[in-house]
């Protein structure tokens, strides 16, 4: 990082008419960068961090229940159950407690999605 | 109109409420924080105190303070629903709590963070166990404690319970955080920490300190109740609430809908990649 970690006193020799001179001196801040950055810069990839974690477990969470659901409706249709069913061949291992007919999915299967939409940001 | 509010305590009624507010909250939480950056920065004064002031570095108030505010105002409404859950025994009370604990962390975090790297330039060091930097961190401690409560019990409902206790028992870190200040007169001690007042801060700091805060609590809002929503999905994935939205919002969402039953051997999602390769084999052979 280019930014200074001490206290620079510049003597204030700046032409104000360059337009570049001012947008150093605003990175710059007045020499106190790295505090005035690091601060600013880690607050916003937090945030950011958070939304797009909020965002990407949403969707997993929503393809899972979908799945779930679907499930659900296979099994309902055939009593054999979603395993015996030929047309469905690739059944994703993340739900395969719950594939078998005559169990629900156990309270620990949920249980483990529920943490991944709150624990995953520490 | 007379609306009846206890319908609301349903997370089959609320979970579209809070789809609709989430967008509302985020957007008008980005336009006060752009607001809040350029007011910090461009129409306060360099430098802030009298004889000996603090330098451009005193900026990180703006991000800060309200940080440290909305860490403890959430812990403070996550208690509360912590409260009335264990009450009244509503389930959306719990997830609601469930839902503050993470974005609350985030900002304790953000506090803690943002005061080292002012307290660098301003006091000489990054970290000291003053009263309220010391209380401030173990309140992230308790953050960090209530999310590992509550994914170390398998059963919700009882991780709801046991987490809501010790909710309860953290508020005791609210006070000690808000009354640490341990110099009530700087000349007589070298305080960290010292009291103020709003009233003593320049009015355009106040400005950009007051709209950073209100922006970071409709952040706060908006992430809430996006996770409340991947919360209520989650816990009531086996109810025909859920089916029957999945199926009408699936295909707006562009995920694969959770097809009605009976249409899945005829419909086929899955095979349109696949198969077209192999007729078109087929074909050529």
């Amino acid at each position: 990082m280019r930014v200074p970690r001490r206290k620079v006193a510049r003597a204030p020799e700046r032409s104000h008419n360059s337009m570049i001179e001012l947008v150093n001196d605003f990175f710059r801040q007045g020499g106190y960068a790295f505090y005035v950055w690091g601060a600013f810069g880690v607050t916003f990839l937090l945030l950011v961090a958070e939304v797009l974690t909020l965002r990407t477990s949403r969707r997993t969470i929503l393809r899972r229940v979908g799945r779930l659901a679907r499930l659900r409706g296979m099994q309902a249709r055939s009593p054999r159950g979603a395993a015996g069913g030929a047309d469905f061949p690739s059944i994703p291992s993340d739900i395969q407690p719950s594939i078998h007919p005559s169990v629900p999915p156990s309270v620990k299967d949920r249980k483990q999605a529920v943490g991944s939409t709150t624990g995953d940001l520490k | 109109m007379k609306i009846n509010w206890f319908r609301y305590a349903a997370p089959a009624a609320f979970y579209p409420v809070a789809g609709r507010l989430v967008p509302v909250f985020g957007h008008a939480a980005l336009a006060l924080m752009l607001f809040a950056l350029y007011w910090g920065f461009f129409e306060t004064p360099e430098r802030l105190g009298g004889s000996n002031p603090q330098k451009e570095y005193y900026r990180i108030i703006f991000i800060h303070v309200p940080a440290a505010w909305l860490s403890m105002w959430l812990y403070l409404v996550l208690a509360g629903w912590s409260a009335v859950g264990l009450v009244f025994n509503t389930r959306l009370s719990f997830m609601m709590a469930n839902a503050i604990v993470p974005t609350g962390a985030v900002f304790t975090f953000i506090a803690l963070w943002t005061g080292a790297f002012w307290g660098r330039p301003s006091w000489g060091t990054y970290w000291d166990w003053d009263p309220r930097l010391t209380s401030e961190l173990i309140l992230f401690f308790l953050y960090l404690g209530l999310m590992a409560l509550h994914s170390a019990i398998d059963d919700s409902r009882r991780a709801d319970r046991a987490a809501a206790l010790l909710a309860i028992v953290g508020l005791v870190m609210l006070p000690v955080i808000f009354w640490s200040v341990n110099c009530p007169d700087p000349s007589n001690c070298a305080a960290l920490h010292q009291r103020s007042s709003l009233s003593s801060i320049e009015g355009n700091i106040l400005t950009a300190m007051l709209a950073m805060t209100l922006g970071f609590w409709l952040y706060s809002f908006a992430t809430a109740f996006a996770r409340l929503r991947s919360i209520i999905l989650t816990r009531e994935a086996d109810s025909a609430w859920v089916r029957d939205m999945l199926a009408r919002e699936g295909a707006r969402e562009g995920l694969q809908p959770a097809l009605p039953e009976g249409a899945i051997s005829s419909a086929k999602p899955d095979a349109g990649p696949d198969a077209s390769p192999e007729t078109q084999g087929r074909a050529g052979a």
